[in-house]
């Protein structure tokens, strides 16, 4: 199994968008990271083989509803939380 | 009469008698909060002026005799994690320090629809990940029982606050023991149920397939009506709530439980766990066979892989769930950012605590390219056997038993103890999250220290009926209902 060294790992939260403000944060997640990875390399020694990953454990089947619009939230509730909107919109910096 | 010693059940009695009004409980609760939760640091927010306000309504309501709702005005004090319209909700986050929901989650619009009036909003482990309720970005909360000790966690906040008599009854949520163990700590009764029992619908996700809403209470009783209010089909939203449910707790639950039988893992008596925990849990199993039950030593060998599964499953679910925090919809926004992609990762990176960010990374590789089948579906594979691991013991037997946590309460001074360890104290209550049966802890003993111990019952899906039936039982031979109206917070 590949390490999770403080490069991969930098990666990962590159993936997360997580930005790690310097290598003492980054030792600091490390440490516990790894340590669950490692005791997870338990798994390996049970035999899996033939045996069903568990994805619901109870039995679901989807729910549908009639095709009928609803009232959903107004513009003005689903703003009412952002810190910075404009014209109805969030407001985000320049993206190009 | 000390209304903070008052159960649901009595002040629904004294309340219906018109011997007490709505707002003289929400004022006398308040009294207490105020004295007390300086030191206990239960409550993030406090809604004093709303909840008084209602109450009032609710005198009103009680001198014209129109008292409906089974909960009528009995207080409540509600985890973070579960939105509540118009008042803060945090999830112990600064993620989320300005957030203010703009609905309610179904258990609030169910609450409100008995009647309930709610105190404020507990506290947790940031996003309910941990167990001793430190990981909140906002407050150390501390166990009534010893205020040097942790309430557990994540619904830390929760159980201090049913224990120290700030409220009746809170609701607490449980990913991987979040409401048991606190339950199990500060003395009280915490049920996480089915899979499926309570709608999630409100609730702030942390791990979709394991997290459940659940009761945390003073007596088995309370837990149960809690429960039958708060729980089935939730017809109009989405895929979270089972449907054909039948939600009747109470009737019955004084019956005989002689000629039951019931099984107890010799795994949840390991090297793990304290002996004053194994002690009073075989003075419990004793208890239970002199109600007339059987109680047989059983096999669960899949035991100790299951924090790893559950390490792997829960993290890889809540990196997915907590994308939603991107800084701009809602929660906390960098101030330092000049595109988009830094708008992201400084909001996250600013916002989130180092629990938090840990088990998204975690999840984050697990799921990533070439992981996934090393990890993730591993871990899907385990969770498959220890299911059958319960199916099977539960195919000759009642319940499972076995103490809720491996040990009483930790101090807070004790040195930390590092890596897995600390996550292995999980390992009697992930079971229950990862094959979705319901689980109640309820009081079964003290250590030396005067620090509160829980038994665990463990059913079968939708068998709650069963477990508060044996817990009711067993709380007439112990229970800890006259030590907590005795506990002083610290005061002399």
């Amino acid at each position: 199994m590949e390490e999770l060294d403080f490069d991969r790992l930098r990666h990962v939260a590159n993936l997360s968008k997580i930005e790690i403000k310097d290598d003492e944060e980054l030792k600091n997640l490390s440490t516990k990271i790894q340590s669950i990875v490692k005791h997870a390399a338990q798994l390996e020694e049970l035999d899996l083989d033939g045996v069903e990953p568990m994805t619901h454990v109870i039995d679901v089947e989807n729910k549908l509803r009639e095709d009928v619009a609803g009232q959903p939230l107004s513009q003005d509730e689903a703003l009412k939380n952002t810190v910075s909107k404009e014209a109805g919109q969030f407001k985000v910096p320049r993206m190009i | 009469m000390n209304i903070n010693e008052l159960t649901v059940e009595e002040l629904y009695s004294k309340i219906h008698a018109k011997e007490i009004k709505p707002s003289e409980v929400t004022e006398a609760l308040f009294e207490r909060i105020e004295k007390y939760d300086g030191d206990i640091k239960a409550f993030i927010t406090l809604t004093k002026d709303e909840a008084i306000e209602r109450a009032k309504e609710l005198d009103q309501l009680q001198a014209e005799d129109k008292m409906d709702g089974e909960l009528f005005g009995i207080p409540v004090g509600i985890k973070d994690n579960i939105v509540t319209k118009d008042v803060l909700t945090t999830c112990a986050s600064k993620m989320l320090h300005n957030f203010k929901p703009v609905y309610d989650a179904t258990v609030m619009t169910k609450l409100k629809e008995e009647n309930s009036v709610m105190l404020g909003k507990v506290n947790m482990d940031e996003f309910a990940m941990g167990s001793t309720s430190e990981t909140s970005y906002y407050q150390t909360s501390r166990n009534p029982w010893n205020l040097a000790c942790s309430p557990g966690g994540s619904s830390g906040g929760s159980a201090a606050a049913v224990a120290a008599g700030f409220v009746p009854f809170a609701l607490g949520t449980d990913t991987g023991g979040s409401v048991r163990q606190p339950a199990s700590f500060c003395g009280v009764v915490g049920m996480k149920p089915t899979y499926g029992r309570v709608s999630r619908y409100g609730l702030i996700a942390f791990a979709s397939s394991l997290d459940q809403v659940g009761p945390i209470t003073r007596t088995v009783r309370d837990n149960a009506k809690v429960l039958e209010l708060i729980s089935g089909e939730d017809s109009e939203h989405d895929m979270t709530s089972a449907k054909d449910q039948n939600t009747d707790f109470l009737s019955g639950i004084d019956k005989d439980i002689s000629g039951m039988k019931f099984a107890l893992p010799k795994e949840f008596l390991g090297d793990d766990v304290d002996q004053s925990v194994t002690d009073a849990v075989l003075k419990a199993k004793e208890r239970l066979e002199s109600l007339g039950a059987k109680v047989d030593e059983v096999d669960m060998p899949n035991l100790k892989y299951v924090v790893s599964s559950y390490y792997l499953i829960a993290s890889s679910e809540a990196s997915a769930n907590l994308a939603r925090f991107d800084g701009i919809r809602f929660g906390y926004r960098s101030e330092n950012a000049n595109n988009l992609d830094e708008l992201y990762k400084k909001s996250r990176g600013e916002g989130f605590g180092d629990e938090v960010k840990r088990r998204i990374l975690l999840g984050t590789y697990v799921l990533s390219s070439g992981h996934y089948d090393a990890f993730y579906l591993k871990a899907q594979k385990l969770r498959r056997l220890v299911a059958e691991d319960v199916q099977r013991i539960l195919s000759d037997y009642d319940l499972i038993i076995g103490p809720t946590s491996t040990t009483p309460a930790h101090k807070y001074d004790e040195v930390k103890i590092e890596g897995t360890k600390e996550y292995k104290n999980d390992i009697l209550t992930i079971p229950a999250n990862l094959t979705g049966v319901p689980s109640l802890s309820i009081p079964c003993g003290l250590t030396g220290d005067n620090l509160p111990i829980g038994l665990q019952l463990i059913g079968n899906h939708f068998e709650e009926k069963k477990i508060y039936n044996v817990a009711y039982q067993f709380e007439k031979t112990y229970n800890l209902h006259d030590e907590l109206k005795k506990l002083t917070m610290g005061a002399e």
